[in-house]
């Protein structure tokens, strides 16, 4: 289920946090999902990868107590597509309730 | 086994899994380390960071499935190796066309392609191989000739259209380096192709030039040796070239 929207949830993660490392933002997704996104941390690299191949994230090494990391940070376009992401997810869960009620 | 061990033979799993441009391959290791280190950091032992993280053929077939390589890209080395291969295969005709020709000089054209004794000729067809081969001094010998000639000819023809596909695939393989191509194709796949296929070829050869013996004849042998020979020596040269490679490839065995 996460992983058809993993692309949006990510996004969100970076825009609450900011610039940060993969494993900051696995950790992120997990502690505001309260455990709910509980993938294998391994599958979240390659969809940061897709979104940074999309220009919608941006990354750079960086070297942080003798430890190098990969810091992720949203970019303006990976801000606008959050904005739209979120619409057509609210849209969409308004869509099923509707249904559902 | 200490963390530190478990995390790097997770690490050669992964490795041998990863597929893509080795810029691509690099980042996903390089991560996947960091990422467990700093889950060990936190506190977790390495199997369950490990666990976490996912097993290598989840995390490995994620990420090949995101950096998969495109469908032109793949076409492009296809079409680069099938011009490679067909390069050496008209090229390896022409130069078996070279041999039949030393063969020609030495032994005469019906050692080369001549016709078994069972076979005869109408006048009419007599006729047609005296005029291609005036000089010869009987029916059989300017059949002999006239099939040599054919021989040597279309075999030369070959080599020429082989040495035109070596230019065709340097040209096209200057024109694509700008592809991040590397990884698309296994690095085996040409010249396993090439010991397949001119192995058996060199096979069947072989085994058509018995036949000639086996006839109590040597007509027409000398065509069947000399592209036996070359077929023989091109996959015995593709078969260096595929040991080469696989002792090159990847550690796939891990410790």
């Amino acid at each position: 289920m996460a992983h058809g929207h993993l692309d949006l949830l990510l996004l969100a993660v970076l825009r609450r946090g900011g610039p940060q490392h993969g494993y900051a933002v696995i950790a992120g997704l997990r502690e505001a999902s309260d455990g709910a996104f509980d993938l294998p941390e391994g599958t979240v690299y390659p969809a940061l990868h897709k979104l940074e191949r999309d220009g919608l994230v941006q990354s750079e090494w960086s070297s942080e107590d003798g430890r190098k990391r990969r810091v992720y940070a949203l970019t303006g376009a990976g801000r606008t597509a959050l904005v739209a992401r979120k619409t057509e997810w609210a849209m969409f869960r308004s869509g099923v309730e509707a249904v559902l009620a | 086994m200490t963390d530190h061990e478990a995390i790097e033979r997770y690490l050669d799993e992964l490795l041998v899994q990863l597929r893509g441009s080795p810029r691509t391959v690099r980042r996903a290791l390089a991560e996947a380390e960091s990422h467990l280190h700093e889950a060990v950091a936190a506190g977790m032992d390495a199997d369950e960071a490990i666990g976490r993280f996912g097993g290598a053929s989840v995390v490995a077939a994620a990420s090949n499935h995101a950096s998969g390589t495109p469908l032109s890209v793949v076409m492009r080395q296809l079409l680069l190796a099938a011009c490679l291969l067909s390069a050496i295969g008209f090229t390896a005709i022409g130069a078996s066309a070279l041999i039949s020709g030393a063969m020609d000089a030495a032994f005469g054209p019906s050692f080369v392609a001549g016709d078994l004794p069972s076979i005869t000729y109408t006048a009419a067809r007599c006729d047609e191989y005296r005029r291609l081969a005036p000089t010869e001094p009987s029916c059989r010998a300017a059949a002999a000739r006239h099939h040599t000639d054919e021989v040597e000819t279309t075999g030369i023809a070959s080599g020429v259209v082989g040495l035109a596909g070596f230019g065709a695939w340097a040209f096209l393989r200057r024109r694509w380096r700008a592809t991040p191509a590397t990884g698309a194709l296994p690095p085996a796949l040409v010249p396993g192709a090439g010991v397949a296929v001119f192995g058996v070829g060199a096979l069947a050869l072989a085994i058509q030039a018995m036949q000639s013996i086996g006839w109590h004849s040597t007509s027409g042998l000398g065509q069947w040796l000399s592209q036996a020979m070359v077929s023989g020596a091109v996959a015995a040269g593709f078969c260096v070239t595929l040991i080469r490679t696989l002792r090159r490839s990847p550690v796939t065995i891990l410790e």
